[in-house]
């Protein structure tokens, strides 16, 4: 991916814009995304698949007497971008007009370094190798897991393009690496699943040891699990867990959500809404962050955020849209879009639960007995009005500040609201997985929760 | 959209360094949405997304490239990145294309051919049904959604086959408040046909629906928790057959040992109550498909019948691993994703109860009326689902309404505990995802009972948070 293709969308961007203006538009911005990826998946010690690919598209806004039309298309033959012009003076037609629409006054400025260097360094057949590595590590770490459902490598350089008519014409790439693992340990007739990650912005940068690793313990930590009788009692979630369920929190802190009265946290700023310990920061400058980027889904630089401070609600994430809504706010730099065929909607970066300075084996002891969380399913269904959730957890019991008996078929109630403030410690230990954006968290102690199981 | 002679040129530039198997998958995907909340059209968004798959497989082997360039020289520079990355197999021989035609989709009326003003009409309409149902709506949110996929498949086996795939959807939510309470309501009508959906009024019933669940959960107590009985609602409640097992069915994860049925071909792994198929030729059904995305002809797959194991789902891979032919399972995304067993329609055979028999049969436990998506481990077979709507059952009569219910269990241990089983089978559309792929598909069952399951509720033991 040289400049070449840059050129060429610069071409094509300059043609739509031009064409939408002369439909009608007063303003109108094209945002190109062009990703080149390769994905090697390996089972059994072979290559299952290796898939190598390059893609783009453009996603097209324009707006008039304020109304917002929005088309995309993957078809840049001079009669795509012709139909992309027309279906988006067309949307735009049927739209209702908002005082609010339009492009932000902010315009992209400065640049993150989210390219490795050395991120083509590796031949694609280094690459198929290293999917191959993971499961071998996978599967010769521990005696009771032998063998993986997949391993994967993936790498991918992403090309962001944006142009408006007033002016602005930006670019930045990113590059990402990552390696994932799922494995299966047995015993008898027992069969239990193990997973990890690791990630980077290149290949070099993945720990390929510790995820195959940590992904057959997780698996044969599991054999033998069981249902506890139903009580209420302490529970630590394990960082990626803990990153899980703050990343629910995340529909909660969009200025969108509050302003249509869909957030838990509407009229909350400047409210303790959290144990003092938590603060929630999103950060889309973060370098080790995958969701980092310098300008965000419209143009808007990217910023650090603090949503909570010391358990008080401090902030919102905005777009434009959001902040001219809102009328005093500023855009946060947190327009997202899932890709180009979608409008710039509003999600976090990287959503972060600030450490403490406990190790987890500090909180283990400073809870007693209780449960270890390692595990949560069913994050869908936590309610983002009410943040009512009721979760399927895996994990150990917990005594004497001791790793027990793993267990199973089990979960865990409650509310986000009741939950963040009962938080009692957390941990020093952060992690990040993905979720909405890209979502890191310590080991997290709650003081009691209601558990359900036999 | 792509020539007969390119297709064949692509296919033996495919496997010009060897390969079993080759294939071209062009895809032309026309889709439009419009989304009102607040009774305001809030977004409207059209698009068109194009290109092409190819793939070159070696015994399990699979090297994929694709592109968004629908030409020539697209195409055949996708091939070369797919030969490149192939590994070893025999020599490809030239290849005679022909076409295997199927019937086409009834579409009555084209979506894309429907006046925008039209489709807002009808989300105006739903949102006005949703405030007349319930005074405690507050908000409606209410979404029209229509796709017009076309599908080439040419593969080195000889085949040519085309599709077109017409669907049209909507989504509704309601969300109802009173005093500090706010609770939301959902609902997603869907079939695959064209804008001839909407002669019924199914969108303004789904907004009543979604009102009437929103409101009701607003007067709904914490649910219990515990180990009960539990009935499951018909349609959508297949989605925990779906979950459960259905995945566990699909010929990847058993060729890996990653499912619980593994190695129980012709064993019994449910209750005999149970009969489940896979069916991707019922007209109309948001999972159906005349061909699959290999160009297969889909069929009806009986998974399970009276409780053994009968069968399981086929692509092209799986099924030349287990030398025997596809099931016409062979499903992808798009033309970005290599294909993969999936489900079509799957469901649970209507049995000889009454849901009557079922309710007063049970003295105490759950109905879970309604179930919300779910999430499983394959490999356990261990599932954890939302209940929507959910009731009390005591003394075999529905009693109150409570909220906040998610069941939990094991699959295969879940199936063998079915007692009861209706006899009001139903389908209900949905998005089933598999290693990052989206497809859509339907669920269905009538109403079941299963005798023991555990039930997560906000309410343990006497306590209440």
């Amino acid at each position: 991916m040289s400049g070449a293709p840059g050129l060429r969308f610069a071409e094509a961007a300059g043609r739509i814009l031009d064409g939408a203006v002369s439909g009608g538009a007063g303003d109108a911005e094209a945002y190109v995304h062009h990703g080149a990826e390769l994905t090697v998946k390996a089972f059994g010690g072979e290559v299952e698949s290796l898939t190598s690919a390059e893609s783009r598209g453009i996603g097209l806004r324009v707006f008039a007497d304020s109304r917002m039309g929005f088309a995309y298309t993957s078809d840049l033959s001079e009669e795509g971008l012709r139909r992309l012009v027309d279906t988006a003076l067309a949307a735009c037609r049927v739209n209702e007009p908002d005082e609010h629409a339009g492009l932000p006054d902010a315009v992209p400025n400065g640049d993150l370094d989210l390219v490795a260097a050395d991120f083509d360094a590796l031949s694609v057949e280094e690459r198929v190798a290293m999917a191959l590595e993971l499961e071998r590590l996978a599967t010769t770490a521990v005696p009771e897991v032998r063998r993986a459902s997949g391993a994967v490598y993936a790498d991918e350089r992403g090309r962001n393009e944006l142009y408006t008519t007033r002016g602005v014409a930006a670019a930045f790439e990113a590059t990402v690496a990552y390696g994932y693992v799922e494995t299966i340990a047995e015993r008898g007739e027992e069969m239990q699943a193990g997973m990890s990650f690791t990630y980077g912005r290149s290949a070099s940068a993945l720990d390929l040891a510790a995820c195959g690793r940590e992904a057959a313990e997780r698996a044969a930590g599991l054999l033998g699990a069981d249902r506890l009788p139903s009580r209420t009692v302490p529970v630590i979630f394990e960082p990626w867990a803990a990153a899980s369920l703050v990343g629910t929190l995340a529909s909660s802190i969009s200025a969108e959500a509050v302003q249509k009265g869909r957030s838990l946290l509407a009229g909350r700023i400047g409210e303790a809404v959290a144990a003092s310990c938590v603060t929630l920061v999103d950060d889309g400058r973060l370098r080790e962050g995958l969701a980092s980027r310098p300008w965000d889904a419209e143009g808007v630089p990217t910023q650090r955020t603090e949503v909570i401070g010391d358990g008080v609600l401090r902030s919102y994430l905005h777009n434009s849209y959001t902040a001219r809504r809102d009328g005093t706010a500023r855009s946060t730099g947190n327009a997202a879009r899932g890709s180009y065929r979608s409008t710039p909607e509003l999600g976090p970066t990287n959503l972060v639960l600030l450490p403490g300075t406990a190790g987890p084996e500090e909180l283990m002891a400073r809870m007693g007995d209780g449960i270890l969380v390692t595990d949560v399913h069913g994050l869908h269904t936590v309610n983002p009005v009410t943040g009512e959730f009721s979760l399927g957890i895996g994990g150990f019991a917990v005594e004497g500040g001791v790793r027990g008996a793993p267990i199973r078929e089990m979960t865990v109630a409650g509310t986000l609201l009741d939950l963040l403030g009962a938080v009692e410690a957390v941990g020093s230990d952060l992690r990040f997985t993905f979720g909405p954006g890209f979502v890191g968290a310590p080991s997290v102690l709650v003081r009691s929760l209601p558990v359900s199981g036999a | 959209m792509i020539d007969d002679a390119v297709l064949r040129t692509t296919l033996d530039r495919a496997l010009r360094r060897g390969g079993d198997f080759a294939d071209v998958f062009v895809e032309q995907r026309r889709s439009t949405s419009i989304a009102m909340e607040d009774s305001r059209i809030e977004r409207v968004q059209a698009g068109t997304e194009q290109g092409a798959g190819i793939r070159v497989v070696c015994g399990l082997s699979t090297a994929f490239a694709y592109t968004d360039e629908l030409t020539e020289a697209g195409l055949l520079r996708a091939a070369e990145t797919a030969a490149a990355a192939a590994r070893g197999g025999a020599d490809g021989a030239s290849i005679d294309l022909r076409e295997r035609r199927v019937g086409e989709q009834v579409v009555a009326i084209p979506p894309d051919g429907v006046d925008m003003g039209r489709k807002v009409e009808l989300l105006r309409a739903a949102d006005a049904a949703a405030r007349e149902e319930s005074a405690a709506v507050r908000q409606v949110t209410a979404t029209y959604a229509e796709g017009i996929q076309s599908i080439i498949v040419a593969n080195s086996d000889g085949t040519l086959a085309r599709d077109r795939r017409t669907r049209v959807r909507a989504f509704v939510q309601a969300v109802a408040a009173r005093g500090g309470e706010v609770q939301s309501g959902y609902e997603a009508p869907g079939r695959a046909t064209g804008f001839e959906l909407f002669d019924q009024p199914v969108l303004t019933d789904a907004a009543r629906e979604a009102a009437r669940r929103a409101t009701l959960l607003l007067d709904a107590e914490p649910a219990p928790s515990g180990t009960m009985t539990v009935v499951i609602g018909n349609d959508f409640g297949g989605v925990l057959f779906h979950e459960a097992s259905g995945h566990g069915l699909e010929a990847d994860h058993i060729a890996k040992r990653a499912s619980v049925f593994a190695g129980q071909m012709g064993q019994l792994v449910a209750s005999p109550l149970v009969t489940a198929v896979d069916d991707g030729t019922l007209e109309g059904a948001w999972g159906t498909l005349r061909i699959d995305d290999e160009g297969i002809p889909t069929q009806r797959n009986v998974l399970i019948e009276e409780g053994v194991l009968t069968g399981y789902m086929f692509d092209r891979l799986r099924a030349r691993q287990d030398g025997r032919p596809s099931t016409g399972n062979g499903r992808r995304q798009s033309y970005q994703h290599i294909p993969m067993p999936r489900m079509t329609n799957t469901y649970i055979l209507p049995g000889e109860s009454t849901v009557e028999d079922l309710i007063a049969s049970t003295p105490h436990g759950l109905y879970a009326k309604r179930l919300g998506s779910g999430q499983v481990n394959t490999v356990t077979g261990d599932f954890v689902f939302a209940v929507t709507e959910g009731y009390l059952i005591e003394n075999g009569r529905i009693t109150r309404p409570v909220r906040g219910a998610t069941i939990i269990g094991n699959g295969p241990a879940a199936l063998r505990k079915v007692d009861m089983v209706a006899d009001d089978c139903g389908l209900a559309p949905g998005t089933c995802g598999k290693e990052g792929q989206a497809v859509p598909v339907s669920v269905g069952q009538p109403h079941l009972r299963i005798s023991e399951l555990t039930v997560g509720g906000t309410r343990v033991a006497g306590v209440q948070l």
